[in-house]
């Protein structure tokens, strides 16, 4: 029986030998690491590297871009690149070329059915609540396509709606002591497909939006401002979380603000067309605010 | 301080206790999700040989510090210098990599005849506790010439015998614990396990030395994000920057903060970056961890606690790079 594996592999064999793109961006297993990492493959002999099953977890999408902006600063011919995306990860890409940070012939982009990713018995929340099996944009896609799909319940929401239920002093001192663990490392905006403003205003040496003082009210205001920047922009990927080295629960707050957005926007998930336009980043004049 | 003493274990929160009239008493408890060395009220909430998610250098180093305050005014400019409160500190539970990182760290802070007051002051009056470790996932000390019973740094060294610590003194303030519980004294041999490691040698080394051109630098700079998740939850790094916080237009306070080479804008100035790619930034860190060691002294500054390769977004392992440098080139596939 022929696996998306073995697709993934012949697909990226074929595009690197017939020199339809320079690199493809997929997945390779560390044997003694026991994960998956990220593995840029340009030789098509090395096709063989790559892997797909559910030990997939990291989205690829943030590497795609900081990849392409590594070369860029030494190369200066247009390269295209393919990578491999699960269907959280393909709002990601689409996110990228939404926001213009690359050209949509720059990247080709192989999407593959996945059913989850991670321990089968110990999902990630994104899994549980997935309803893009099937990558909501691609230019080839491998696997089969599911039936029939219904959409699940989403245990994150139920998580922000009992926050929600809180008042404000104890929401308050939950994210307080959640935050006054944050390093400030930034690990939760360097693997955001949303946070790819070329210069961040928190590595903005003159403008003072706010200290680097890691104290709590300092990365409050940082992690606020970042929330509000992707808001109606993330994608929901969960990597910002996963990357957090101080177990931050970000994507509670993500989840907030999507849901929020959806339902004063009436608009549909983020990254998941190429054509979207996120309802904060366009202004209408009949928009009710004329503070624009 | 030869002496070696039993201690049930079960008797340990009540022995700690009873020191906490004079020492603030800090070890490794959860912090959320997480576990973290912090202060706790009461020794049984300690928690022993756990694997913390970032070190205990923030107890001495900590991640954003006030180092004095300033005012302006027409009385002229005024400086005082704030310096942490000096409080006895006993700290519980570094397993050995921590306090060989705390050797690293006192060199950094104390060493070439000038002492970090900030530091050196938390440093000073704390007492460690050191615990042997149950080696897990990503552990290389042995690599750097010490094991899970390595009890190098420590005032006091716990080492596990089933139900029993046995305990042994290195210093007078250690010994002076002892003295709070009538314990058995023991003839025994300590526990001398040997850790995990076989990846960093004298080889990878000075390989890595020789290879600070090597094209693989390339291929690691494209797949490190530029976080800086690696050199915080690092014992030994040590990087900081320094701002000023203005209070109002007559003053403010100036404060230094943890940074790290991973960083796109780190000792960038006046308009010039020393190291404009990522490729220079991981090279830099890895470099900086395994080969150039401290300056003065030969220790080096990675102590293989692999917090660094448990932290990574991107899965980029210092164990296996370091392997990687003693591959021939030919076998080097691209985008290892």
């Amino acid at each position: 029986m022929t696996t998306i594996q073995d697709e993934l592999r012949e697909t990226a064999r074929t595009l690197l030998a017939e020199g339809q793109v320079d690199c493809v961006l997929g997945w390779a297993w560390e044997e003694e690491l026991q994960r998956a990492v990220p593995c840029f493959v340009r030789a098509a002999e090395d096709a063989k590297r790559l892997i797909w099953d559910e030990r997939c977890v990291v989205s690829l999408a943030p590497f795609l871009l900081h990849m392409k902006r590594q070369l860029s600063s030494v190369r200066t011919e247009p390269s295209r690149t393919a990578i491999v995306v699960k269907g959280c990860d393909a709002r990601g890409v689409v996110r990228i070329l939404r926001d213009q940070q690359l050209e949509r012939d720059e990247v080709l982009i192989i999407g593959v059915v996945c059913q989850g990713v991670g321990d089968p018995d110990n999902r990630p929340a994104k899994c549980r609540e997935c309803q893009y099996h099937v990558p909501p944009v691609y230019d080839l896609l491998l696997g089969e396509e599911p039936k029939e799909t219904q959409t699940p319940s989403s245990p994150l929401l139920e998580r922000v709606r009992e926050i929600e239920g809180w008042d404000v002093a104890d929401r308050a001192s939950y994210w307080r002591e959640h935050f006054s663990r944050c390093l400030r490392c930034y690990a939760c905006r360097q693997v955001c497909p949303a946070c790819n403003c070329v210069e961040c205003i928190f590595d903005s040496e003159r403008t003072r939006w706010t200290y680097k003082r890691t104290t709590a009210e300092e990365n409050m205001i940082f992690h606020a401002i970042r929330a509000f920047h992707v808001a109606g922009r993330c994608v929901e990927c969960g990597e910002c979380e996963r990357a957090c080295p101080m177990g931050i629960p970000l994507m509670e707050i993500n989840k907030k603000v999507a849901s929020d957005i959806k339902e004063l926007f009436s608009v549909p998930d983020a990254g998941v067309d190429l054509r979207e336009e996120p309802p904060l980043v366009r202004y209408e004049t009949g928009d009710l605010d004329h503070f624009v | 301080m030869t002496e070696l003493w039993r201690i049930k274990k079960c008797d340990l929160p009540a022995w700690l206790n009873i020191w906490r009239e004079e020492y603030e008493l800090w070890g490794a408890r959860p912090e959320g999700p997480v576990m973290r060395y912090g202060p706790v009220a009461d020794a049984t909430e300690l928690v022993l040989q756990v694997r913390t998610r970032d070190s205990a250098k923030n107890m001495f180093f900590p991640a954003t510090e006030t180092m004095f305050s300033f005012r302006h005014d027409e009385q002229g400019l005024e400086l005082n210098q704030q310096l942490p409160e000096l409080k006895a500190r006993l700290l519980v539970g570094l397993p050995s990599c921590d306090l060989q990182a705390l050797l690293v760290m006192d060199n950094v802070f104390g060493g070439g005849g000038h002492a970090d007051p900030y530091y050196s002051g938390r440093r000073q009056y704390t007492v460690v506790v050191g615990v042997a470790c149950e080696p897990g996932e990503f552990f290389f000390c042995q690599d750097f010439g010490f094991g899970p019973d390595t009890p190098t740094g420590a005032d006091l060294f716990l080492w596990d015998d089933g139900s029993n610590w046995l305990a042994q003194a290195f210093s007078e303030a250690g010994a002076r614990l002892l003295q709070a519980g009538d314990w058995e004294k023991v003839q025994a041999t300590v526990p001398n396990r040997s850790g995990p490691g076989g990846w960093v040698s004298a080889d990878s080394v000075a390989r890595l030395r020789e290879r600070f051109d090597d094209p693989r630098w390339e291929r690691l700079g494209e797949r490190c994000l530029g976080c800086g998740a690696c050199a915080y939850v690092c014992p030994t790094c040590h990087c900081f920057d320094i701002d000023d916080m203005p209070h109002g237009l007559e003053g403010g306070e100036r404060y230094r903060r943890w940074d790290t080479c991973a960083f796109a804008g780190f000792t960038a100035a006046a308009g010039h970056n020393p190291r404009p790619d990522q490729t220079g930034r991981i090279r830099q860190r890895v470099m900086h961890k395994l080969v150039y060691g401290d300056f003065r002294s030969d220790r080096s500054l990675c102590v293989g606690c692999g917090r660094c390769v448990a932290a990574c977004p991107a899965g980029i392992d210092i164990r296996a790079i370091a392997r990687e440098a003693v591959r021939e080139k030919k076998e080097v596939k691209a985008g290892a």
